[in-house]
């Protein structure tokens, strides 16, 4: 069991997600970064998809209250115990009354933690994802208590080095074009996929991002509200794209030029402000 | 018949396909949306996780562990050749809902049209109001074909806070929010009625499809229904070709 010391910038718990309720509005919410979080669950021997709290740019920090073992994986925010660097990637054994600081990252924004067993939390309609607009619980604050199902379970599983992912700050993702492709300037269409695009601000529900020129449409056109999904770039009128994330609506009704390729998806989440990306066309074998 | 000739299905991304039956708002167009939901939802296919009917389109999200892009395009067209040729049956309910009319901008709405008060409540509640599609927020459902004598456009500056409740008018539009909520949305009154709750075995009042009455309540009964966990409004059922 731990507790909540500091619950630093974003922190939150986040199974797999709440996906059969979309078409009542509901968010699906889950990892911004799936590859760090089903590692984190894998490397204790727990179920894919078991709850994990997700750290968005670090600064938690935790008192542990019983002994228990967790994996820390995604970005390195130079995680210490008792002011020791800890492993990542990997099964670690904490101790009664020690102290768990994560700190900053120079590289990736988004780290997860998993606890042996699993979280105890509350579920809400069917998922521990946490998405607190809609009152689907909260985000983590000081005084908070986690409980995991287990406590020791180390020496399971270890990770082939290779698997583990390098962040950097300039990506390059595959875009499956939008059926509102037609509605953009041919420039705005060739700009899209050949400048790039500096990341500005980024939180659970999307990212905002700024090209050199605004992306411009033949004419200004209302869209009728459809769905959209993790993944979805919107284009507002002002002509600067928006990549919708993990607590994405579920419908929008502003021009979407294309959707994240889901494998690309963690690269975009883990690039830090300031950072760059850049699209590439690609097109599903139909 | 029209339903094949209209219809484009396109990949949202590499998990996902959108089926779109026409770009207008449009009873008949949704109908087409609401029938193929239902004949895909009847059949409870395992590599369908999830489905969102909307205006004009619907958006199946499968498991792409259980089946390719290919062979879910496939299906979607089968699907709506059935449908063609056995036309689907819809059921929907009628919800009635009371509406304390006193919402902040209920002056405006009747002002903005020259109106009085009590017309703009009365003109409100004259309508049954189809759920064209749920978005926005959990439970919001978009309500089409408002009396245009009503229409009203939506506040220039956003409110950072729109209780649960209220019942609100945006253009030709009107919509219940399930949950607090910033909103740009003219309120005109309050439900007591909650249709949202994430603790219930039936958490959403509403579906696609179904529709809404309005009807006044004043201020007592508001708050006897408010203070009462078991209310439940009045329901009609529908079956529809």
């Amino acid at each position: 069991m731990l507790s909540v010391i500091k619950p630093g910038i974003y922190a939150s718990i986040q199974d797999g997600g709440r996906k059969t309720y979309r078409g009542y509005g509901v968010p699906v919410s889950g990892p911004m970064d799936d590859y760090a979080f089903h590692y984190s669950n894998k490397l204790l021997g727990n179920k894919p998809n078991t709850a994990a709290i997700e750290i968005i740019y670090g600064g938690i920090e935790c008192y542990v209250e019983e002994d228990v073992d967790i994996a820390i994986t995604g970005a390195n925010f130079h995680p210490l115990v008792n002011g020791k660097p800890v492993p990542m990637w990997q099964c670690i054994r904490l101790y009664e009354g020690e102290q768990l600081t994560f700190q900053g990252s120079k590289q990736g924004s988004i780290a997860y933690l998993a606890m042996s067993g699993g979280i105890d939390s509350p579920v809400y309609l069917g998922s521990q994802s946490v998405y607190s607009r809609a009152g689907l619980g909260e985000i983590l604050k000081t005084g908070d208590t986690i409980s995991s199902f287990k406590r020791q379970v180390c020496n399971t599983y270890h990770i082939n080095p290779r698997n583990i992912p390098t962040y950097t700050s300039h990506v390059k993702v595959r875009v499956i074009p939008s059926h509102h492709e037609a509605l953009f300037s041919s420039r705005a269409i060739q700009q899209f996929y050949s400048n790039p695009f500096q990341l500005m601000k980024m939180d659970r529900m999307g990212a905002i991002l700024k090209g050199d020129k605004a992306l411009t449409m033949n004419k200004e056109q209302d869209i009728i509200s459809e769905a959209v999904t993790f993944g979805t770039i919107q284009v507002p009128p002002h002509g600067q794209p928006m990549i919708l994330l993990a607590d994405a609506q579920t419908t929008g009704g502003y021009p979407t030029i294309g959707t994240i390729l889901s494998d690309d998806l963690w690269r975009v989440t883990q690039i830090q402000p300031q950072g760059h990306i850049r699209f590439k066309r690609y097109e599903i074998n139909t | 018949m029209v339903i094949n000739m209209n219809k484009r299905i396109w990949p949202l991304n590499d998990r996902a396909i959108t089926v779109s039956f026409g770009e207008e708002i449009d009873v008949q167009i949704n109908l087409r949306v609401q029938q193929l939901f239902s004949s895909l939802k009847r059949e409870s296919y395992p590599f369908i996780v999830d489905m969102v009917p909307t205006y004009t389109n619907l958006t199946i999200y499968f498991d792409p562990q259980k089946i390719n892009f290919k062979d879910m395009q496939q299906l979607i067209e089968e699907a709506l050749n059935d449908m063609h040729e056995h036309p689907v049956s819809i059921e929907s309910k009628l919800v009635h809902i009371p509406v304390y009319y006193n919402g902040p901008e209920l002056e405006r709405v009747a002002k903005q049209n020259q109106l009085t008060e009590d017309d703009v409540m009365r003109i409100h509640g004259r309508e049954d109001y189809l759920i064209y599609m749920i978005g926005f927020l959990p439970g919001f459902p978009y309500l089409g074909g408002l009396d245009e004598r009503i229409a009203t456009p939506r506040l220039d500056e956003p409110k950072s806070q729109v209780e649960a409740g209220s019942v609100g008018v945006a253009n030709q539009q009107t919509g219940i929010y399930p949950i607090q909520s910033p909103g740009g949305w003219n309120i005109i009154g309050h439900t007591p009625v909650n249709i949202f709750d994430s603790q219930k075995e039936q958490p959403f009042m509403f579906q696609a499809g179904d529709y809404i009455q309005f009807y006044p309540v004043d201020r007592k009964t508001y708050d006897h229904i408010i203070n009462d966990d078991q209310y439940q409004p009045k329901m009609e059922w529908y079956h529809a070709n």
